[in-house]
């Protein structure tokens, strides 16, 4: 799910038996242990790549990897990844240039990384893709070192300091088939020098200077499958037969593929998050729509939804923050037998237009209502769509108690027949504590998401006893410390969210992370530690890589499904793509955010980088008059200034 | 003990392992090796060499075929692997899919 090159998955643990994986564990575990064999040199030449791979790999997660140590694997690793490293810099690369089998390197946020630094990857002949997006200091100087990799078929420069003759030299690669060159200054001429690249299957243009002028140069690209053009200016899209994704996220859309009459169109995924478009009929009512599998709308200005009627075989449809209302709902029941994935947040649909829905959806697994008006009788509906396995209802007027006939029932108790529903969120909704209480009955849960004011220790008590819960999200809540110190989490529990929860004290989060060291515990008191400690590094850069513009609108429905950390509403959505556009117009790298979160908790070893060796051995005697310092041995410190 | 509860695995030296037939199961290829219908002299000899895996080693994959079983009967022991020996135990517990 993260953006860049597709690259093969490398094995997971269980594809390796357990033998395997104890070594690999008892190998990467300490410095000691890696002593123990680095001088095996023999015998790591002739490990197996799939092997190889992820020793090293491990290795670099455990902060374990130095650049010297690489030079062991020349001779067995195809495959490396170090992204989001800052401190990948010449010298690894050096090494790296050495490694004769490698088939890809994946290197995108490593913001050392200059032109001199990637020099030795010339000499890689045999490298088929390489990742470099967001490495800002590499520009055309730097790219000339890698138009003699004649064998690479996916490059990935997005954000990077290439500029518009760099672009055109990249025609001199003529086997690339995945080209991501998001965020470069390439405009309609330079596009006309790529035409060459017949190849392509997959082209990002995302916030290029492209015109509709140069958008009949995509013509050329006749295998191209998945093309991103979001944020650039192009408002007629020619038409691309083979094409099967299309993205056009933040354009103004006047018309996608017309004039092609009945030719067979492909299309199958089509973005307009954000879109501005004039005339829907004209853009989308053509032979377009007609294989579409995935239509994305939220946040477009759409207000008219009758070409919707042309989709048949709709499998996700998101028409978040859109005019959507009751009315058009009538047309989505209509076309609804394949619908999987409907978002309808943020718009007027109601309690009416869910009433439509239900008995026409039936394969329906996510829905989501946030920031509707639908109330308690939702369930009624929601209870009538069979394999439903994600309800958003957060921002509702959802309270959890229902009143029929003048007695007061449990509204919720449809949703017990909904066995395949796993996630649940009821995050600012008007849940009580007496209707919190019998979530415990919705035994299928495995994440459920609260927020509320009014919620006690009684409540969170009572969700204990949901014994297939894995994220809780408890948030904002009058938690006490002894509610916390008393509860029985649920034996699967790995993440429990306590945020604004502003009774609880450090002392009393911290001893209940100590006693349930297997759940994450997130609070605002006890974060930074988390982020340091317990927070895989890897994990940090998966989160970097998410918020990538490109990525970011595409993978939404996958990072809804995937993400542990819930749902962003797609109010939000909205808000961290204005943040991009910020950033990307203040020339900010997208990605800044999180990484600089990760230093400022680090702020020591901050400190140590900003002086050189030299200037660190000048500081000597200084540093030891002082009382801090008074201390450590003089050999022991001058030992720790060169290791750096 | 029978013969034919017994498996003989043999190291590249030549030293010779006798191991219960049901620990030897414990790795899928040893599994394959020996209850393959066709006839392999595998099969009809139970007696597997292997050329590529040393002496020390191979004693430790069969010391790890006995702790599995008795993790299976749940007997949580941790097993010790001294890290000189991880590379080799890894290339030959791949090569015995365990």
């Amino acid at each position: 799910m993260n953006g860049g090159i597709c690259w093969e998955i490398l094995q997971s643990d269980n594809d390796r038996g357990v033998l395997v994986n104890m070594c690999l564990k008892v190998a990467c575990q300490s410095k000691q242990n890696v002593n123990a064999w680095r001088r095996q040199r023999r015998t790591l030449e002739r490990m197996p790549a799939h092997l190889a791979e992820p020793l090293l790999h491990q290795l670099y997660h455990n902060h374990l990897l130095s650049a010297p140590l690489l030079e062991l694997f020349q001779q067995s690793v195809e495959e490396v990844n170090l992204s989001g490293d800052p401190g990948v810099d010449a010298e690894w690369l050096a090494y790296l240039g050495g490694f004769g089998h490698l088939r890809a390197l994946r290197l995108a946020d490593c913001k050392s990384l200059n032109n001199g630094a990637i020099w030795p990857l010339s000499g890689l002949r045999q490298l088929e893709a390489l990742e470099l997006s967001r490495c800002a200091k590499i520009t055309d100087e730097g790219l000339e070192h890698l138009l003699c990799l004649i064998s690479l078929t996916k490059l990935g420069l997005s954000e990077t300091g290439v500029g518009p003759v760099g672009v055109a030299r990249l025609s001199m690669l003529p086997n690339l088939t995945y080209l991501d060159l998001g965020g470069l200054p390439v405009s309609d001429s330079q596009l006309a020098a790529l035409q060459v690249l017949c190849g392509l299957t997959h082209l990002d243009l995302w916030g290029t200077k492209i015109s509709n002028n140069g958008a009949c140069y995509l013509k050329a690209f006749q295998n191209l499958r998945t093309l991103n053009l979001s944020w650039t200016n192009i408002t007629i899209i020619p038409p691309l037969l083979s094409l099967v994704s299309l993205n056009l996220c933040n354009c103004t859309v006047v018309s996608i593929f017309e004039g092609i009459a009945e030719q067979p169109v492909k299309l199958e995924q089509l973005y307009l998050s954000g879109s501005v478009i004039a005339d829907p009929l004209r853009a989308l009512g053509g032979v377009i729509v007609r294989k579409l599998s995935s239509l994305v709308l939220s946040a477009s200005n759409i207000s008219s939804f009758s070409f919707l009627y042309g989709i048949r075989g709709l499998q996700k449809l998101d028409l978040s923050s859109t005019g959507a209302t009751d009315a058009v709902m009538h047309i989505v029941a209509a076309n609804g037998q394949e619908l999987r994935y409907l978002n309808l947040g943020h718009t007027k649909v109601g309690l009416e237009g869910v009433a439509v829905l239900s008995g026409h959806v039936s394969k329906l697994e996510f829905i989501s209502l946030t920031g509707t008006t639908v109330d308690d009788s939702v369930f009624l509906y929601l209870g009538l769509m069979p394999l439903l396995q994600t309800m958003d209802l957060s921002h509702t007027k959802v309270k959890g108690a229902n009143i029929i006939c003048g007695e007061k029932t449990w509204s919720m108790s449809t949703l017990k027949q909904l066995c395949h529903l796993r996630f649940l969120d009821l995050r600012s909704s008007g849940i009580t504590d007496k209707s919190c209480r019998r979530l415990a009955s919705l035994q299928q849960l495995s994440h459920l998401f609260l927020r509320s004011d009014f919620l006690s220790d009684t409540s969170f008590h009572s969700l204990s006893g949901l014994l297939k819960l894995v994220t809780l999200y408890f948030q904002g809540s009058i938690l006490t410390d002894s509610g916390l110190s008393t509860f029985q989490p649920p034996p699967m529990l790995q993440e429990l969210d306590v945020t604004d929860c502003w009774l609880l004290t450090k002392t009393s989060l911290l001893q209940f992370s100590e006693r349930n060291p297997q759940i994450l515990l997130r609070h605002e008191l006890v974060m930074e530690k988390i982020d340091d400690t317990a927070r895989p590094k890897h994990v940090a850069n998966s989160t970097n890589q998410k918020i990538g513009i490109d990525q970011f609108s595409q993978d939404k429905f996958n990072s809804r499904e995937l993400k542990s950390h819930g749902f962003h509403s797609s109010r939000s959505d909205i808000t961290s793509m204005k943040n991009i556009r910020d950033r990307r117009t203040r020339g900010i790298n997208s990605t800044g955010n999180t990484i600089r979160k990760g230093e400022s908790s680090n702020v020591c070893a901050d400190e140590r980088r900003k002086y050189s060796l030299s200037e660190l051995l000048r500081l000597r005697p200084s540093l030891c008059s002082s009382p801090a310092f008074s201390n450590l041995d003089f050999t022991e410190l001058q030992e720790l200034l060169l290791k750096r | 003990m029978r013969k034919e509860d017994t498996v003989k695995l043999i190291s590249a030296e030549g030293f010779e392992f006798i191991i219960d037939r049901k620990a030897a199961l414990v790795s899928n290829t040893l599994k394959n090796m020996l209850t393959s219908s066709g006839s392999f002299t595998e099969t009809e000899l139970g007696e597997v060499r292997f050329p590529e895996i040393s002496t020390p080693i191979l004693e430790k994959v069969c010391q790890y075929f006995y702790w599995s079983l008795q993790f299976a009967s749940g007997k949580e022991t941790e097993f010790h692997i001294e890290p000189e020996i991880t590379l080799e135990l890894m290339m030959a517990a791949n090569y015995l899919h365990t």
